[in-house]
């Protein structure tokens, strides 16, 4: 036993063995015991100097030289109710042991973080103290060695004073170089939008491809130089650069999207996004409008420069100017973020045109977007000026969108609401204006498989009723979606500032509307008018001036029925029919594009009212032949303001004919063009 | 001071007279020229027509007589398939006398000229001014025609029915516009 002792400690093996332990032993002990007093100055240190309040659950130590901080939480609340809230599962941090013990010095060579949920709740981050935060924590940093900082399963969540949440997911890693220029790569992307409330649970938009990215950036002593900034996805890529000097940052670079960047064997999307963009706005391929142009499909965004206030509360684009597809597009835009949000933005498209040759200019457009944002509800306008071309005419057009009190929820079931007060929305378009309101609408989305399928939508329009539904199958682009809308009881006369056809009409209007914008903008349905009445309405004020009938100027009717279509080619009326004691009018009515029209029509007139005019005397031998009441079938052509009339060929016409000798006939004719026409050629 | 003024009334009865006769010999000469292009034109010598309707053109600006002899150089440059100084003329003629009975016949030339030039959007437009020249009504005739002779002597016939336009030259179809 005694020669075993003495073997045992006089061979050089046991202390191969106990020497290690002891070292590692005495080291852990010593870090982790001083740890433990510095942990609450840890906290407090760092908490100073991010400006966040910070608590550490655990914190251990890890031979030889790493540090685990557990359960580590970063929060700051404010009195307007917005907080910021960063949990990290695990920091893992490799610093310099030897120095750490014989110097106490405190040098990271590493950080790793994992599982990064951040939750930022009102106000974002980009705000310019949060940058100067960053700018000063870099240029405190130890510059002997450079540092590595791993972020893994990073999930970042915003919502800003609203219901829905917006999560981020990233994985980066970042070099903080001892020269302090920082590089780093990684990827980003939405990882969902969801419930902020938690109510649903389901994703309303679920996971997309991430954007990777790579940064080279120095930092200076105001700020820094961002030396290289790329994004990358399979359709879109991007290269920035640019400085930021105090809280002036200024961006310059380049971007692609579309087939420029994918790969070869992708399957090409069918359009490219110009041409999408112009199918969601509802315009006709063949039509030379277009905001941005196509080439081979490609969305080129070039010569990007743009220079950005970062404020204490908010941020201003000063300006932003870009070219997609050789088309200038300047920006400005100011976002304040204190107390109410608002937002003014404006963007046009070849702002620095000499004025008289923008104004003819196919691609330029004007677009204005006024807004606050206040206890959860959105009041603002958007406005807009383009140049409307049609196969026929240039008309320099303008709509005017006007938002009170929209608010977006999300219901206790699964979907999302979309609320407003009133919109207004006033278009015009060359010299005709259109006006149309809508009041106390809801919108209701319900979702499929993390996108929108049905939307519900009930409100007021004008003075009446307007509920139905839209199928969505895509948002787009293209927006690939038929709505079906029942409107009931609104007055006819208020629907004139949309259709010139209702401007002499009068009475409760109710029908179906159905319409979709792709392939192309098309509108269609029904409508009935009960119990209403005609004010001078053009034709019948024709037909009582012509013939003396003036019971027509007014002109009670028990029904108005007619199928409507409406599309870029023409507004068309059929299966017209106005049902009236004294007549009854019915057929088609199509009015094109450039302003022709095309028409066939029935009118049946009761003998009585034909003989109470005096300028039909002559004929009331006829009309007393006649079994019934008298019917007129016409045609109707040429300009809507100046139309054309043919008496088409009736048994009645022809009892009429053979009535009146020639001359007579060419007396009437004379008499009726002089009504008609107005304007004679000398 | 009497005799001045005698002196004044002489010489300003002098200058209105050398005017008067001035005048008179360049209406006459006009009307001479209008009446020789005429009579060339009613022996169909087209070109020597066209030499006296141009000197009016290019000479006598004001005279009641450029009306007509714009539209027959007009005419002629078409003839002689000469479109774009037919182009030129006709759309001068159209802006000059907008109200003239010619005028439809005018945008017949150019709405040919645009078609054999494939300028769609020029035809459209044609086609809408010469809808929108004339609102009829056919009561008892499927049609209404007008006719009248160009300075040519060539037969112009405009027939509107209720979905056409129809422009006829001698008694041949040279356009039609459907609507």
């Amino acid at each position: 036993m005694e020669s075993f002792l003495k073997r045992f400690f006089f061979s050089p093996f046991p202390y191969i063995i106990i020497i290690p332990i002891l070292i590692i032993s005495i080291t852990f002990s010593f870090v982790q015991g001083s740890l433990e007093k510095y942990r609450g100055k840890l906290e407090k240190d760092l908490a100073h100097y991010l400006g966040f309040m910070l608590q550490i659950r655990d914190l251990r130590y890890s031979f030889p030289d790493y540090l685990t901080l557990k359960d580590v939480s970063f929060y700051q609340t404010d009195a307007s109710g917005d907080y910021q809230h960063i949990l990290l599962k695990e920091i893992k941090l490799k610093f310099a042991v030897g120095k750490y013990i014989t110097k106490r010095g405190f040098s990271i060579k590493k950080i790793g973080f994992k599982e990064l949920d951040a939750v930022f709740i009102g106000y974002p981050v980009l705000i310019k103290e949060s940058i100067q935060k960053i700018v000063k924590l870099i240029n405190s940093l130890p510059k002997e060695e450079e540092i590595t900082i791993t972020f893994k399963d990073m999930q970042i969540s915003f919502s800003f004073r609203g219901d829905l949440m917006l999560c981020l997911a990233a994985d980066t890693q970042v070099t903080i170089g001892a020269d302090n220029v920082v590089t780093g790569s990684g990827s980003i992307g939405i990882r969902h939008v969801t419930s902020f409330k938690n109510i649903v649970n389901k994703d309303l938009i679920s996971a997309g491809e991430l954007l990777s990215f790579s940064l080279v950036t120095k930092f200076v002593r105001d700020g820094m130089l961002i030396q290289n900034l790329e994004f990358k996805k399979q359709s879109f890529s991007a290269k920035l650069w640019g400085e930021l000097h105090g809280d002036i940052l200024k961006i310059n670079g380049f971007s692609f999207l579309g087939r420029g960047v994918k790969d070869d064997h992708q399957e090409e999307s069918e359009y490219g996004l110009a041409d999408n963009i112009k199918r969601i706005a509802g315009f006709k391929m063949d039509e030379p409008f277009e905001f941005i142009t196509k080439s081979s499909g490609d969305l080129n965004i070039l010569d990007i420069s743009s220079v950005i206030k970062l404020k204490s509360q908010g941020i201003d684009i000063e300006s932003m100017d870009f070219n997609i597809n050789n088309i200038p597009y300047h920006i400005e835009a100011s976002l304040d973020l204190a107390g109410d949000y608002t937002i003014r933005a404006i963007a046009s498209s070849f702002k620095d045109e000499p004025e008289e040759k923008r104004l003819l200019n196919p691609k330029r457009f004007d677009l204005e977007i006024l807004g606050s944002l206040k206890d959860k509800k959105f009041n603002g306008k958007l406005i807009a000026d383009y140049l409307r071309i049609t196969k026929t005419k240039r008309s320099p057009s303008r709509f005017i969108l006007t938002f009170k009190n929209l608010t977006v929820g999300l219901p206790q079931s699964y979907g999302l609401d979309i609320n407003f007060e009133r919109l207004d929305l006033q278009y015009r378009v060359g010299l005709n204006p259109y006006e149309i309101f809508l009041e106390d609408f809801n919108a209701s989305f319900i979702f499929e498989r993390g996108s929108p399928k049905v939307v519900h939508v009930d409100s007021m329009i004008f003075d009446g009723h307007l509920k139905g539904e839209a199928r969505v199958e895509s948002f787009g682009p293209p927006l690939l979606a038929d709505f079906k809308f029942d409107i009931q009881d609104v007055s006819s006369d208020l629907v004139r500032s949309l259709s010139r056809y209702f401007c002499k009409v009068y009475g409760p209007l109710s029908g179906s509307l159905n319409f979709k914008v792709y392939p192309k903008f098309e509108l269609f349905g029904s409508f009935v008018i009960d119990k209403g009445y005609l004010d001078h309405l053009r034709f019948f004020t024709w037909l009582a001036d012509s013939f003396d009938l003036p019971s027509l100027y007014m002109q009670n009717f028990d029904s108005l029925k007619a199928d409507f279509l409406v599309n870029d080619e023409a507004a068309s009326l059929s299966n017209i029919n106005i049902n009236a004691s004294d007549l009854t009018l019915t057929g088609d009515f199509r009015l094109q594009e450039n302003d022709l029209v095309s028409s066939t029509l029935s009118l049946r007139l009761s003998k009585a009212l034909l003989e109470s005019s005096s300028k039909l005397k002559p004929l009331r031998g006829i009309f007393k032949k006649e079994a019934d009441d008298v019917m007129f079938d016409f045609k109707l052509s040429g300009l809507f303001d100046r139309m054309n009339f043919q008496w088409t060929e009736s048994p009645f016409k022809t009892r009429v004919r053979e009535a009146f000798p020639d001359f007579i006939e060419n007396i009437i004719e004379r008499r009726i063009e002089r009504v008609i026409e107005p304007r004679p050629v000398k | 001071m009497v005799n001045m003024d005698k002196d004044f009334m002489k010489s300003s009865v002098i200058i209105f007279l050398i005017i008067f006769v001035f005048s008179l010999v360049g209406c006459k000469e006009e009307s001479s020229l209008y009446n020789q292009a005429m009579n060339f034109a009613s022996n169909d010598k087209r070109d020597f027509a066209y030499m006296y309707f141009n000197k009016i053109v290019t000479n006598f600006p004001e005279s009641k007589y450029f009306k007509n002899s714009l539209y027959a150089i007009a005419e002629y440059y078409f003839m002689l398939g000469d479109f774009s100084k037919a182009n030129e003329s006709f759309w001068m003629f159209i802006e000059k006398y907008p109200q003239d009975k010619n005028v439809p016949f005018a945008y017949a030339y150019l709405l040919k000229i645009a078609k054999s030039n494939k300028e769609e959007k020029t035809q459209d437009y044609i086609e809408k001014e010469v809808i929108s020249l004339k609102q009829f009504s056919l009561l008892f005739r499927e049609s209404k025609e007008f006719k009248y002779l160009s300075p040519f002597y060539r037969e112009h016939k405009i027939v509107y029915s209720i979905n056409k336009i129809e422009f006829y030259i001698d008694g041949e179809l040279f356009e039609e516009i459907l609507f």
